[in-house]
C-alpha cells in the first residue's frame, strides 16, 4: 500500500515527535497490521507560508513493525529491501485477509448506505 | 487543573529557524532585521533569527525614547555582544516629540502608541538599508489578547514567535541562552515608567496562557473551563478581549462590488510562485 501525503506539521508539545506525525503513524501502523501488508509512507517537507511538512517517511511491515524511517523536516532518499515472503508468512499467522467475509461487508454496506438515502 | 504547555524546544527551534530560512529565501531575502526592545519576546526572535541566517546576516535596532529605562538599552546590548549581530541605536525621542507636541493631554495610551508606530517607521526604513526583512516579535498571548499596537509592534514581514504562548517564549528562550538578565525581568512594553504587562492586564501569563491553550488550542467551552476551575469572571473577560480585538489580527474588510474581490475570492497563499 502506497501512502503519499502533504501533511502540516501542528501540535508541538514536550514530545520528541509532533502531534500530526504521532497520529499518521498510529494509523500507517495499525493500516499495515490490519491488512497485513507493506505500507510505504512518504510525506512533503519544507514550508508553505507558516505551515511546515514534517517529513519523516516509513515503510511498515505486515505486522505493523517500523521497518525503516526517513529523517523528520529533511528532504532524503531512503531505501529499503522488502522481503515478500513475509507477507505469506504473516497472513498464514493472521488470516485477517482470507476470514474476511466480503460479501457480507458489501450487503452491509449497501444496507447502511440505502437506509441513510 | 492539569494543563502542561510544555514544548520539546529543540523540536521548535528546527521549524522555527527552518521557517525563517524559507520564508525569507523565498522573499529573495537573506537578512533579518529586529527590534530588540531588551525583552524577551524580541531577544528569542533575534536567537532564532541568528541560528537560521548567521550573526552577520542579523540587524538589530536600539531605539530608545527619552523616558525608556536604561535597562532596556543595556539589555538589548547584551543581546548584541552574546549573539555578535550586526547594530544600530537610533533616538526616536525627537520623531515622538515633535507629535507629541501637538496635544498637551495626550493619554498614555496614544503616546505608547505613538512610540510603537515610531519604532515601525525606523525599522521598516533600515530594513531598506540593510536589506532584510523585518521579523516578527510578537507571541501567541497578545496577538490573542490584541495587547499590541496595530501597524506598530504587530508590524513584521514574517513572525517565527507567534504561535508560541508567552510562557513557552519563555522555556524556548531559556534552552537558547537568553541572557538572565532578560529572563528574569518582568515583561514589559516600557511606553511608561514602571509599566508592566501582568499589572496593566491583571492577571499573569502563566493563568491566562493555560485559559487561553484550552479555549483555542483544545476547543474548549467556557463552561468546560469554568468546570475545569477557572474563575467564572476570569473566562469570560478573557473571551470578550479575544473576540474584541479580533479586527487586530486581520487585515481591513474590503467592500466587495467587482466578481473577483481581494480576500474573498481572489486568495493566493503569499509564497504564491515562489
Amino acid at each position: 500500500m502506497l501512502f503519499s501525503s502533504a501533511s502540516p506539521g501542528r501540535g508541538l508539545n514536550d514530545r520528541e515527535k509532533l502531534e500530526s506525525a504521532r497520529w499518521v503513524e498510529r494509523v500507517i501502523k495499525a493500516y499495515a497490521s490490519m491488512f497485513t501488508s507493506f505500507v510505504a509512507h512518504c510525506n512533503r517537507v519544507g514550508y508553505e507560508d507558516g505551515l511546515h511538512f514534517w517529513g519523516g517517511a516509513t515503510v511498515n511491515d505486515p505486522n505493523g513493525e517500523l521497518l525503516a524511517q526517513g529523517p523528520y523536516f529533511e528532504e532524503a532518499l531512503t531505501l529499503v529491501e522488502l522481503d515478500l515472503n513475509q507477507l505469506r508468512r504473516t497472513r498464514a499467522r493472521l488470516p485477517l485477509l482470507r476470514d474476511e467475509r466480503t460479501n457480507l461487508i458489501q450487503k452491509e454496506l449497501d444496507r447502511i448506505l440505502s437506509k441513510n438515502v | 487543573m492539569n494543563v502542561d504547555l510544555t514544548i520539546n524546544t529543540d523540536v521548535a527551534q528546527q521549524i522555527l529557524t527552518g521557517f525563517i530560512k524559507s520564508e525569507l529565501g523565498r522573499m529573495g531575502f537573506t537578512r533579518a532585521i529586529i527590534n530588540l526592545s531588551g525583552g524577551l519576546d524580541s531577544a528569542l526572535s533575534c536567537a532564532l533569527a541568528v541560528q537560521a541566517l548567521g550573526a552577520e546576516n542579523v540587524m538589530a535596532l536600539r531605539l530608545p525614547y527619552r523616558t525608556s529605562s536604561p535597562d532596556s538599552l543595556e539589555h538589548a546590548q547584551l543581546m548584541i555582544d552574546q549573539f555578535k549581530v550586526q547594530s544600530k541605536t537610533i533616538d526616536i525621542t525627537g520623531m515622538v516629540d515633535a507629535l507629541l507636541e501637538h496635544d498637551a493631554d495626550m493619554s498614555t495610551t496614544r503616546k505608547g502608541n505613538i512610540m510603537a508606530r515610531a519604532r515601525m517607521i525606523v525599522l521598516y526604513d533600515q530594513s531598506e538599508v540593510f536589506k532584510a526583512l523585518p521579523i516578527g516579535t510578537s507571541n501567541k498571548t497578545e496577538i490573542l489578547l490584541g495587547y499590541s499596537t496595530m501597524w506598530g509592534d504587530m508590524a513584521s514581514a514574517v513572525n517565527p514567535i507567534g504561535d508560541l504562548y508567552k510562557t513557552q517564549a519563555r522555556q524556548l528562550s531559556r534552552a537558547m541562552a537568553i541572557p538572565g538578565e532578560i529572563m528574569d525581568k518582568p515583561p514589559s512594553a516600557d511606553l511608561w515608567a514602571g509599566q508592566t504587562d501582568e499589572s496593566e492586564l491583571g492577571f499573569t501569563y502563566e493563568e491566562v496562557d493555560k485559559l487561553l491553550y484550552l479555549l483555542v488550542d483544545q476547543r474548549y467551552s467556557a463552561q468546560e473551563c469554568i468546570e475545569e476551575g477557572f474563575d467564572d469572571k476570569f473566562v469570560n473577560a478573557v473571551i470578550a478581549r479575544v473576540r474584541r480585538n479580533q479586527f487586530k489580527r486581520m487585515m481591513p474588510p474590503i467592500a466587495k462590488v467587482s466578481n473577483r474581490t481581494i480576500g474573498y475570492d481572489f486568495l493566493y497563499l503569499r509564497d504564491w510562485g515562489t
